[in-house]
């Protein structure tokens, strides 16, 4: 993969970070503009990243953990896209920013070693659109997330000067309760695709495997979220539970090489 | 507090009721190496019933506290903490190596009563969310979050007959090899018997493919536990050189051949403290050159499958099964899951009967369907 590419798309989202920060306290067009155009260069960058590595590679370039991680931050740049037409969420992009260019980091110090080929369980017509909907759901949630969680974390200490960003009440109809929404319609089609995928290869549509039931927390997580009763909305207890969701994203992204049962996983990165 | 508590007995309840059947219908069959008499069982089924007895006690100890009246007067509350239990005993089921015996939630948690009666206990709060919309249809969002409940129990349902009556069982056939039955490896109670296939399957042709060898000098780093992890790679080209050790030492491969015997061999030249060393490598992947004190270089060749496919004959007719292109005879399903690199001539087939399936793609579809209608009244919203 054209690794000054990667750069490139980390530095635009840099600038679009820094933009967004200036323009949340200053609230000019042209700051505004740049961030907007920095994101969409990102996008771009990453686009025609993939589409070079997948012609170099002669298959999808989502088989590694390296090749993921770009995807991530890819879906990431897609969700930041689709929230640019609003004008109120230029502390999204701060986090989109920030996430996207973590995951391009961290995809940078977790390069792939050799040439990796393409097994025969994934050279199916699922592969593409079950991976590109679930890190497309797994960037939603995040995000999402860290939104909300900003909202009410935060808001003491960082949102004292940057107010008008900030909706208060309830967080479903907030910009990150929004996108949490939009994120688990996504992973559960990511679920259904996949559980359609098993099927076909493997003649079982759930399997138990320690990646799979962590897809489930994942789901059960922010499944329990939405059906919070309102009672509890803006508690210590929602706060926890937000928490509890990113890290079962994370923890089922990267963590699975921890588990006990690690070795039984045959969707573990290697 | 009073709103979480109002699930929580029944779930507790369910959680008593479940340990002490999985107590009663337990017995001393021997499964694998354990049998129920263990002691390692015996406290394990111990500490179920502990943890079971508990969960009762501070479920009713919350029942006082919140005055129940109606068992589903809070859905969300009711769906939340069932969501919420069930992700915290899936995350407890992979901490914990299930046992090969019907035990307990502690050792197989994903087929223990409590499990399966927590997920009972979901489907119904999910039917009393469908009852509720369907009375009250009057927008495109409530049909949404109708189809997606309903998709979830449908695909519940479905899961059920799964559990109950499918079966999964191996097949391995040799070239010119055919076979009348098969092996179960999972079923309730037909785990080990032999079952009979409808037709004869014979295994014409076994075709194995695999990438083109790649050959890559690799260097490990061995660290103070005795473990060793790969650090770099270079594919192993005649010309190229590298460096290794923060680039105090360096690497040239003079050439790549092949020794007396056949095995590919990598001329190196290696250059360290000023002085340069020529070793030949062998390809052998076991002859692992020292380059310091904790890196060592190996030489080592890459073959990975390509594609797997067996040609078989049934009734006269051949067929081709592939990784993701299954076989259907009468009721089985035969999928293609295992070769050897020993016998290229060997195919492992699965074999797989499931009622359930059916139901629960249907189920799947209308969840898909309701997702879709959700995403899309969501860009609706937007556009407003």
């Amino acid at each position: 993969m054209n690794i000054t590419l990667i750069y490139a798309s980390l530095i635009s989202n840099i600038i679009a970070v820094l933009m967004s920060f200036i323009n949340l306290k200053r609230s000019d067009k042209w700051t505004g503009i740049i961030a907007k155009i920095s994101l969409i260069v990102s996008f771009l960058i990453l686009t025609w990243l993939i589409i070079l590595a997948w012609t170099e590679f002669q298959r999808p370039p989502f088989k590694t953990l390296f090749e993921s991680l770009i995807l991530l931050s890819w879906c990431i740049g897609g969700v930041s896209i689709f929230t640019l037409f609003s004008n109120r969420n230029g502390f999204l992009w701060i986090l989109t920013g920030i996430v996207s260019a973590g995951a391009l980091w961290y995809a940078l110090g977790n390069r792939d070693l050799e040439t990796v080929m393409l097994p025969p369980a994934l050279q199916s017509v699922w592969f593409v659109p079950h991976v590109v909907v679930y890190f497309t759901g797994y960037g939603a949630l995040v995000i999402g997330t860290l939104r909300i969680l900003a909202e009410k974390q935060l808001q003491k200490i960082f949102f004292k000067f940057y107010a008008k960003d900030i909706n208060s009440g309830n967080p479903a109809i907030t910009p990150g309760g929004k996108i949490v929404r939009i994120g688990f319609a996504f992973l559960s089609c990511g679920l259904v695709m996949g559980a359609i995928w098993a099927d076909e290869a493997w003649g079982a549509y759930w399997g138990w495997d320690p990646k799979e039931n962590w897809a489930l927390i994942t789901f059960l997580t922010y499944g329990a979220y939405l059906h919070l009763p309102n009672s509890k909305r803006g508690s210590t207890f929602e706060k926890t539970l937000l928490w509890a969701g990113i890290f079962t994203i994370l923890f089922t992204y990267l963590g699975m090489h921890l588990l006990p049962v690690a070795d039984e996983s045959v969707h573990i990165y290697q | 507090m009073q709103n979480l508590t109002k699930p929580i007995p029944f779930t507790g309840l369910i959680c008593i009721i479940a340990i002490i059947l999985q107590y009663l219908l337990q017995t001393n069959e021997i499964v694998g190496n354990y049998t129920s008499n263990d002691t390692g069982y015996i406290r394990i089924e111990q500490s179920a019933i502990l943890f079971g007895i508990l969960t009762a006690l501070t479920a009713l100890l919350f029942q006082f506290a919140g005055k129940q009246k109606s068992l589903f007067a809070d859905l969300n509350t009711w769906s939340f903490t069932l969501m919420l239990t069930l992700a915290i005993f899936t995350a407890a089921g992979t901490l914990i190596k299930p046992q090969p015996v019907k035990v307990s939630i502690l050792t197989n948690v994903y087929h223990s009563f409590l499990y399966t009666g927590c997920l009972g206990l979901l489907t119904a709060g999910l039917l009393v969310a469908i009852w509720q919309r369907y009375r009250n249809l009057h927008s495109m969002k409530n049909y949404a979050i109708l189809l997606s409940h309903l998709g979830v129990v449908i695909f519940l349902a479905g899961a059920a007959i799964t559990s109950a009556f499918s079966l999964e069982g191996l097949l391995y056939l040799n070239e010119g090899q055919s076979a009348k039955s098969f092996e179960v490896f999972q079923h309730n109670n037909k785990t080990g018997d032999s079952l009979q296939l409808p037709d004869e399957i014979k295994l014409v042709d076994f075709i194995l493919e695999k990438h083109p060898t790649q050959f890559y000098l690799r260097i490990y780093e061995i660290k103070e536990n005795e473990s060793y992890k790969q650090i770099n790679s270079y594919p192993a080209e005649k010309g190229m050189a590298f460096s290794f050790g923060r680039k105090k030492g360096k690497i040239k491969v003079k050439d790549i051949r092949n020794n007396s015997k056949g095995t590919l061999v990598a001329d190196l030249e290696i250059i360290k403290n000023g002085k340069s060393y020529p070793v030949p490598l062998p390809a052998t992947g076991e002859d692992a050159l020292p380059l310091n004190d904790n890196l060592y270089l190996v030489f080592e060749q890459k073959s990975e499958p390509k594609l797997f496919k067996s040609l078989v004959e049934v009734n006269n007719t051949q067929h081709e099964i592939l990784v993701n292109h299954p076989l259907k005879i009468g009721k089985y399903r035969i999928y293609q899951v295992d070769y050897s690199e020993e016998d290229e001539t060997l195919s492992g087939f699965q074999i797989t009967y499931d009622p359930g399936k059916t139901v629960v793609k249907s189920g799947l579809g209308v969840l898909f369907a309701g997702i879709i209608l959700f995403l899309f009244t969501a860009a609706k919203q937007k556009k407003k």
